[in-house]
């Protein structure tokens, strides 16, 4: 911020730090593409060295390293390092297995029309002209199945990445077990390669089992339905019976469309979304930080208590206290239907109001933002308090003296200190928002709304999250969508995250920490 | 002045300690604790303030505050209250005019425990949430510990390509999961096992928490560890976890509730299962409030409302403390 | 008890950034060392790598005799005291003394002992069973002392141990662990940023800067003899006066005209250590004196002589009880500038006051002067160099009415006013056709140091062992025409260092095993087996595409005349290209293909020759970050 800042009037100063924001945002995602290409630039070059190495290393070594390039592990076996050499050849023999027997099959199905378009797989399910005496029909031939392909094939394309990367591994140590043996190093033997384990590698066995979980139950099936978002899978394709093909970005086409209904409805959606998440977050943050301040007021009485009883809604399970909350609000239209809400019984007899939780659209999301506070203060004020009672006294003490009022001092003081502390905060809350499946499901179900405004399952108060939700689960089985969906609520929160990413690599240097 | 006085004579104190060399050490060492104490301030005094002449603004200020937060706060727990008088309600059905029931009973919970699987899936979320909670937090410790504190390789690349997969909405690839389940399992692929799986293999993705704490634990304590010979091993599970109780606690915490809150993805694994029976409390409590079913069993829901609850409730007020403070930690970390 | 060697240590952080330069020291049995200087200069990266806690990116570390830079910390037989005492906050007092005793697996009943043993030294027995958290800091301090003790190790590392304490803790805490040091007969290493706690403690001090050494010495010796500015300002308290200025002989006299236009002085005999090319009174210099060196002018005081006096104005005095600080400034037009500030202590009586001029008194002992470019020392205790205003007449070399032969390689034209600069080291006593008398006869650590003048000029000879000569005598010296340099004729001392540059190859032998070399321009040369070792253990396989240079001195080169006898693929081949004679020695320029190479070789110019080296003799480098690795 330079000196000019300073001498501007108020207005200016708004603007001035507005631009200064967009800039900084810009520069974050900026930063990141500089970073991204930068490490594809580093694992391009990698991979150039490291063939650059394999070839050199291959015409250098000798025969037995040679060797190791053909039956991996052999070069381990016969220096010294046995049992890690024969679990490389357990390797390899288990990947040709799976290779010669499983995934080849699935791979070159995976990739046959992947460039131009078509079936996945190759022949439906079909009634075969032999007769069951039993069934009393002629016989179902059971066919591909696409998704199958779809998965395995993903799966396959990892195998192989990480057969690659123990293949480079374990031709590389080999070449250097021969140097070693050259200058006259003893390997270490497998006792103290496991020890290593619990020391200088710890690393690996903290890591093993939790990224292999990771890995099968999260990257695998992650990408399946990225992919997905490229296919026309649906209830029409249905898999087992049917094929799905692939279909380039025609799905996103259609969601982005500015005529179909498909489009309005996404649009619709994706305001909605934003909006939630918008107000969702800043309301109980506001609400919260207020509520804290007042808790931590000196001269206030039984603040154990006032805390105690405001955090229960944190404490009680969602499913139950929204669930309630949903019963209280009903008016005999969404939710469950039953009516007579002891809530909406209330603001009639008080406001003289009909409230029409789940029948009219404004209702229903004024409805959800405050019982969301109900839910969302109480987090907020726990982690204000936390935070308000590290600002500084003194900083306080200094502005008493300067003769400030207490709105003042909230206004310069207490309000920058928690916006530049909690800013990580208030955006990872606001990605949270925007994925909040549990308001919305457990209190509306996503209605109410009809299908004069809205198309594929999508109704008044539901975020992209329970449309995904709906989209897969509903009668259509609408994969395709649900897929396209998911990709573009990882954008949206993609971009928001990297606007963490930048102020967090620039403000904290973890390594210069300590 | 008499403090001043005390201090010379320690100072002096403190050079015959320097001149003398033969004494025996001990003796030493005692004056040198002597000399400490008289330098270390006992205790801070009060701090003078500016309370006079602002009181009445002050009084007046406490008065309105107090009232707002008792209003505020009864606000917070009438939900709250009225599943509880809902749950000892006598009068059948899903409606209800009063807040207060007319007539109370325990039927309610009779019916409960007696009449409907509540007992059976109440025992399946409790033991679910058991191993849940232990291998979570066994994964997320273990991945926090070594991305805090080992330096190698693949480190940075690993700690990206997860923040990235925690930007992806969970439920996104939960048909995927589901399928690969089907093939994982094929026998019983709607069961406890896969929720187990489910709920744990993404565990590592929320390292970020204790990772931040990890980072807060001074460095120099692991070198000490390592010069006193300890490996990585010994040093993590002797010198680190057990200074690492709060954080140890607010995992455990996170995790044995998550299953116990979790509707979305039980709902779409045990879609369609025959067997009422495998369900967990929220799925087999949110089945009750189905169109056909509210009527007849809501206040039975509120019953079950409260037994779910309250457990978790207490178990929550009793270890606040450290949910607290992982999530500032997390949160001032971003 | 334990010696250390560390030899050529490098820390070179993300391939580039050295951290530590080319660390070299030996430490004895027993003794205390303090590593001292500005943070970031190295100082606790070279600590944490004896420990063990940083890898040595190059150079060896040898404990008692050991190569020990691949050992864990736990086998190095070290221990270790943190600066914030990294204490394990969970245990108590006990387990944490224990805790590495039990990491050993030792007996119960004799960790028992040696923590009782260990606390009873350290007096903490009644604070056995607290936690750390419920100690004060001098206490807690003393359990981390108490931790590295139960182990008995070689050698105490201490990193910075009191930085934390209270002022007068710290003070009383300084003389315990000194007392520490002499009770338990042990090396310790002590790293510090306060000069203070370095020149009590230490036996010997390493000051380091920027990751290089700057000085490695006594406490006195780096107090009274700071090999330059750096040294001299860091050590000592308040900082020592520094001015800068120029130096101008005038017969006897030597005067310092200050920029700020003071004026010093006092005899030559004073200065007679000055190299005479800073007699100009052109180039600049720093003149430096400390405190103790500067005081009021005091007229009753006995002035024998040593005492150079001038102005000064006073601009603060501070009382500080049992005396008083005086800031003053020699430039008496403009007080306040930097140039002229100097400090000087006062009797505390002494009545003066901001804006007085007072009469100072400068010593003429010990004072400093060093080069203002680049921060040497040039009056050291050693000097450094002779230089001597000579003439070429006739094929010899003439100075003060001698004439001394010059040899072939340096015949040149007769030349007037020239100067010769030797090292100190190139002039030897005892026979020779020059001679001079002996003026002053001094004893420095490593020799006596003779003082000798001739006519006007002064001359520094040293040789090893007690005086020989006694003042007066007269003696005959030779010099070394190697070591010679006289700018104005274009006589230079010959490049005596070569470098090539190669990388180190491996060969399969018949019947297994491998033979290595150093392939340098076309020939492999045999490398010693220690070097072979010092290269696999600083780079390990990676060593065979590391680009190297290979240094080595001309004496390690034997060059013979191509013969039959001498082919072979272990030899270099190159061409005279010139000769140098130096009487006693003759030395070839060869050329090799797109190298050169300085070598004895007694033969004509454009002969072929054949190179051997001395595989013993080469110090190999690290071509990429310039670095000695072997």
């Amino acid at each position: 911020m330079d000196v000019d800042y300073y001498g501007l009037s108020g207005t200016k100063r708004l603007t001035y730090r507005f631009r200064r924001a967009i800039i900084r945002g810009l520069k974050g995602i900026g930063g990141f593409f500089k970073n991204l290409i930068f490490g594809i630039k580093n694992f391009v070059t990698g991979i150039f060295r490291s063939t650059y190495e394999l070839v050199r290393n291959f015409l250098a070594g000798n025969l037995v390293t040679k060797l190791s390039y053909f039956i991996m592990g052999s070069g381990h076996f016969f220096r010294g390092q046995a049992v890690k050499g024969m679990i490389y050849f357990a390797l390899q023999v288990l990947f040709t297995l799976y290779t010669v027997f499983f995934g080849g099959n699935y791979l070159s199905m995976f990739f046959e029309n992947f460039f131009t378009g078509g079936n996945i797989g190759r022949t439906e399910t079909y009634i075969s002209d032999i007769w069951d005496d039993e069934l009393n029909q002629y016989l179902k031939i059971a066919g591909d199945n696409s998704f199958h392909i779809l998965l395995y094939g993903i799966l396959s394309l990892f195998v192989i990445l990480f057969f690659v990367l123990c293949y480079v591994a374990s031709v590389k140590e080999s070449y250097k077990l021969e140097e070693m043996k050259m200058i006259g190093k003893r390997p270490s033997g497998i006792r103290k390669e496991g020890a290593e384990l619990l020391d200088g590698k710890f690393h690996v066995t903290l890591l093993s089992l939790p990224m292999a979980g990771l890995f099968l139950f999260t990257v695998i099936p992650l990408f399946t339905m990225i992919l997905i978002a490229f296919t026309n899978y649906d209830a029409g394709h249905e898999v087992p019976e049917r094929l799905f093909g692939w279909v380039g970005f025609e799905n996103f086409q259609n969601m982005f469309s500015g005529t179909s209904k498909l489009g309005d409805t996404f649009r619709r959606v994706l305001s909605w979304t934003l909006i939630w998440a918008f107000l969702a977050t800043f309301t109980s943050y506001f609400i919260g930080m207020l509520l804290a301040i007042l808790i931590n007021r000196h001269g206030i009485r039984f603040k154990k208590l006032y805390r105690t009883l405001l955090v229960t809604t944190i404490a009680v399970p969602q499913f139950v206290s929204l669930l309630i909350m949903s019963k209280m609000l009903d008016s005999g239209g969404g939710g469950f239907g039953t009516g007579g809400g002891i809530i909406t019984q209330w603001i009639e007899q008080i406001f003289g109001y009909h409230q029409q939780f789940g029948l009219k659209i404004f209702d229903t999301r004024v409805a959800i933002i405050l019982v969301n506070l109900w839910i969302g203060v109480p987090y907020s004020m726990l982690l204000c308090s936390g935070i308000l009672m590290n600002i500084p006294a003194d900083l306080y003490e200094s502005a008493r003296i300067d003769g400030a009022s207490p709105a003042r001092r909230f206004f310069k003081i207490t309000l920058p200190y928690m916006f530049f502390v909690t800013g990580p905060y208030l955006i990872t809350q606001f990605i949270g928002n925007i994925n909040n499946f549990n308001v919305i499901y457990l209190l509306s179900g996503g209605g109410p709304g009809d299908n004069l405004l809205y198309s594929d399952g999508a109704k008044g108060t539901d975020l992209l999250i329970t449309w995904l939700y709906k989209l897969s689960l509903g009668v259509d089985r609408n994969y395709k969508l649900a897929s396209v969906i998911g990709i573009l609520v990882f954008a949206i929160s993609a971009v928001l995250s990297l606007i963490i990413y930048n102020r967090s690599s620039a403000v904290k240097g973890e390594d210069n920490f300590q | 002045m008499k403090q001043e006085q005390k201090n010379i004579d320690l100072t002096q104190n403190s050079q015959s300690v320097l001149t003398n060399t033969a004494a025996n050490s001990a003796a030493n060492w005692e004056e040198l604790d002597r000399l400490e104490a008289s330098l270390t301030p006992k205790s801070k005094g009060r701090r003078g303030g500016f309370r006079i002449g602002m009181s009445l603004r002050r009084t007046l200020g406490d008065m309105v505050g107090q009232i707002v937060l008792t209003l505020l706060s009864m606000v917070w727990i009438i939900p709250l209250i009225y599943l509880i008088v809902q749950s000892f309600r006598g009068e059948p059905g899903a409606w209800s005019p009063t807040f207060f029931p007319h007539e109370w009973t325990l039927d309610n919970y009779k019916r409960l425990f007696t009449q409907t699987q509540f007992p059976r899936w109440y025992f399946n979320t409790l033991w679910i949430s058991v191993v849940c909670c232990i291998v979570t937090s066994l994964f997320v410790l273990s991945v926090s510990y070594a991305f805090s504190r080992i330096r190698f390789r693949a480190r940075r690349p690993l700690m990206n390509i997860m923040l990235i997969l925690g930007m992806f909405p969970g439920f996104m690839s939960m048909s995927a999961v589901y399928f690969l389940l089907k093939i994982l399992l094929p026998m019983n692929y709607q069961s406890h096992l896969s929720l187990i799986i489910v709920y744990c293999s993404g565990a590592a993705l929320s390292y970020y928490v204790s990772k931040g704490f990890f980072d807060t634990v001074p460095r120099a304590l692991d070198e000490a560890a390592r010069i006193d010979g300890a490996s990585r091993f010994r040093t993590f599970v002797k010198v680190i976890l057990p200074l690492s109780k709060s954080i140890i606690i607010y995992t455990v915490l996170i995790s044995f509730i998550a299953p116990w809150c979790d509707y979305i993805f039980v709902s779409y694994i045990m879609s369609g299962v025959p067997d009422t029976g495998l369900y967990t409390v929220s799925l087999g409590m949110y089945s009750w409030l189905e169109r056909e079913m509210i009527q007849q069993y809501f206040t039975t829901f509120c019953a079950a409302a409260v037994i779910v609850a309250l457990p978790i409730t207490a178990l929550f007020m009793w270890l606040q403390k450290y949910y607290v403070e992982g999530v500032t930690g997390g949160a001032v970390k971003g | 008890m334990a010696s250390l060697s560390l030899k050529h240590i490098f820390k070179v952080y993300d391939g580039t950034v050295k951290a530590v330069n080319d660390f070299n020291m030996e430490i004895e049995d027993n003794e205390f060392i303090v590593f001292v200087g500005p943070s970031g200069c190295g100082k606790s990266t070279t600590l944490r790598m004896i420990a063990g806690l940083e890898e040595i990116t190059a150079g060896e570390l040898r404990i008692d005799g050991e190569v020990v830079n691949d050992y864990e910390p736990k086998d190095r037989n070290i221990a270790m005291v943190f600066q914030n005492y990294a204490l394990y906050p969970h245990m108590s007092v006990y387990e944490n003394m224990a805790f590495s005793l039990r990491t050993m697996h030792l007996p119960q009943n004799e960790i028992h002992k040696k923590v009782t043993e260990a606390a009873e030294i350290l007096g903490i027995t009644q604070y056995l069973d607290r936690k750390p958290k419920a100690l004060s800091g001098g206490q807690r301090q003393r359990v981390a002392l108490g931790r590295a003790i139960v182990r008995n190790p070689k050698v105490f590392l201490l990193d910075e141990p009191l930085s934390n304490l209270d002022a007068k803790l710290r003070a009383a805490m300084r003389a315990e662990i000194s007392r520490l040091h002499k009770r338990l007969n042990t090396t310790f290493i002590y790293v510090t940023h306060d000069q203070v706690e370095a020149m009590t403690m230490g036996t010997r001090i390493v000051v380091m800067k920027d990751g290089f050494i700057q000085q490695i010495d006594t406490p006195t010796n780096l107090y009274d003899y700071p090999d330059n500015m750096f040294v001299a300002g860091f050590m000592g308290t308040p900082q020592m006066n520094f001015f800068e200025g120029t130096l101008s002989r005038r017969g006897d006299s030597v005067t310092f005209s200050l920029d700020c236009g003071a004026r010093i002085d006092m005899p030559y005999s004073a200065a007679d250590k000055i190299p005479a090319g800073y007699m100009d009174g052109a180039k600049k210099v720093v003149f430096g004196v400390r405190h103790g060196g500067i005081r009021l002018y005091d007229p009753s005081a006995a002035d024998n002589g040593e005492w150079s006096h001038s102005k000064a104005v006073v601009s603060v005095v501070e009382m500080l009880g049992d005396e008083s600080l005086v800031y003053a400034s020699l430039d008496l037009d403009d007080p306040d500038s930097e140039g002229g500030t100097v400090i000087l202590k006062a009797h505390p009586d002494t009545r003066v006051a901001r804006g007085d001029i007072v009469d100072i008194s400068i010593t003429q002992r010990k004072f400093h002067v060093f080069d203002a470019e680049s921060g040497h020392s040039i009056k050291r205790r050693i000097p450094e160099e002779n230089v001597i205003p000579c003439d070429i007449k006739d094929r010899k070399l003439c100075f003060e009415g001698k004439g001394i032969p010059l040899p072939p390689a340096l015949v040149r034209p007769d030349t007037e006013g020239a100067e010769a600069v030797m090292p100190t080291s190139a002039l030897t006593l005892g026979d020779g056709e020059a001679t001079a008398t002996v003026a002053r006869t001094e004893d420095v650590d490593i020799g006596t140091l003779y003082t000798l003048t001739a006519g006007s000029l002064t001359l520094f000879a040293i040789e090893d062992g007690k005086p020989k000569y006694s003042v007066g005598d007269t003696v005959k010296f030779t010099l070394d025409f190697c070591k010679l340099k006289i700018d104005k004729c274009g006589i230079a001392p010959p490049h005596l260092s070569n470098s090539l540059s190669g990388g180190l190859i491996r060969e399969k032998q018949r019947g297994g095993g491998y033979k290595f070399f150093f392939s340098v321009c076309g020939a492999k040369l045999i490398p010693s087996k220690e070097i072979l070792e010092k290269l696999f253990m600083c780079k390990g396989t990676g060593i065979f595409r590391t680009p190297l240079e290979l240094v080595f001195d001309a004496d390690a080169v034997s060059a013979e005349k191509v013969s039959e006898s001498n082919i072979d693929s272990t030899r270099l081949f190159g061409t005279v290209a010139g000769i140098a004679d130096y009487g006693y020695i003759r030395y070839a320029e060869i050329s090799l293909d797109g190298a050169r190479v300085i070598a004895p070789y007694d033969g004509q110019v454009s002969d072929r020759v054949a190179l051997q080296i001395d595989g013993q003799r080469i110090t190999v480098k690290d071509k990429k970050i310039d670095m000695i690795i072997a």
